[in-house]
């Protein structure tokens, strides 16, 4: 899939994605954490049970202040909605390419500097593990911190956003050498 | 917040990430490698307008501040090195397999299990708050 886009016209969309969505939500997103959400789903419809009997109970209360309102998770469906529209618009950009299909495979430099057959998979799964593994630890990933969080210069993004690029650097030197 | 527009940014996302470059592996690469300053450019420049757009409406958002805890930057090595060799990062795997690409369901596996086990070794070994209960 070629014909990428150019920069200014990637970072102009990263942009309106992240700051139109905040602008209709009054929040930032974060995939990692809807992964972590989505794996304690037991906790989250108990909590979101608990929510309702309160919100119910109290409904005389006039509408929460911000501060506790920004304290209150936003419900996992809707979490679960945007990584599925995520999964389209992979989708549509493979159309718009020109490029549908099942592939087997993550190309040409993935097989050269990762590997084929099940060492290959062996690699993914392990490489998630740490992708899901860091990100959790971290308390987010390239949306929630990098993008999100450098924005707001939060030095814990900014740090942990300098941590994983210095990472993917070092290990990706690493792995052009072998 | 409503599922339709919590749906056509996730749509938005994911296809603007897949046009950019963000989930081909050669792409992450040459980023990481600096062979090609094309994304990094795009990364940053996406920073910045954030920056500037999030500031135009920042009366209206309800951000919590992101706490700086022990795990932050080595959870964000460990998450550095799997994205050199997943060529993913959370969101990616999924627009790898909106594009078809099949290994990309080891790669969300091995996320959804690295997730999964965090907490548990964080629970038996690892003294800090991570400012939530989960």
């Amino acid at each position: 899939m070629q014909n990428f886009w150019t920069w200014w016209m990637g970072a102009t969309t990263l942009a309106s994605v992240a700051v139109g969505f905040a602008a209709a939500t009054r929040r930032p997103f974060g995939v990692s954490g809807i992964y972590a959400r989505l794996l304690n789903w037991r906790e989250e419809r108990q909590a979101e049970k608990v929510q309702k009997h309160f919100a119910a109970k109290h409904a005389s209360l006039s509408e929460a202040s911000d501060a506790s309102a920004a304290a209150l998770p936003v419900p996992i469906s809707f979490g679960l909605t945007f990584v599925a529209f995520i999964f389209f618009g992979g989708l549509l950009s493979s159309i718009v390419a020109n490029d549908v299909g099942i592939r087997f495979e993550l190309g040409a430099d993935f097989e050269r500097l990762v590997g084929t057959g099940w060492t290959a998979w062996l690699a993914l799964l392990a490489g998630g593990a740490l992708v899901g593994f860091g990100t959790r630890m971290a308390g987010g990933g390239t949306s929630g911190h990098g993008l999100f969080g450098c924005a707001r210069m939060q030095p814990a993004s900014l740090l942990a956003t300098v941590a994983f690029f210095s990472a993917g650097v070092a290990a990706s030197f690493l792995l052009g050498m072998q | 917040m409503s599922y339709a527009v919590t749906a056509l940014f996730g749509l938005l996302m994911g296809f603007g990430l897949s046009r950019i470059g963000f989930s081909d592996f050669g792409e992450v690469h040459r980023m990481f490698t600096f062979q090609d300053f094309r994304m990094l450019l795009t990364f940053a420049g996406a920073v910045t307008l954030t920056a500037i757009g999030l500031r135009l409406i920042n009366k209206r958002a309800l951000f919590r501040p992101r706490l700086l805890h022990k795990g932050t930057i080595a959870g964000g090595a460990l998450f550095g090195i799997g994205w050199a060799l997943t060529g993913a990062c959370p969101a990616i795997a999924v627009v790898q397999l909106g594009e078809g690409r099949r290994p990309a369901l080891f790669t969300l596996a091995g996320i959804l299990i690295g997730t999964w086990v965090y907490p548990k070794v964080h629970e038996r070994f690892f003294r800090w708050d991570p400012g939530s209960c989960s």
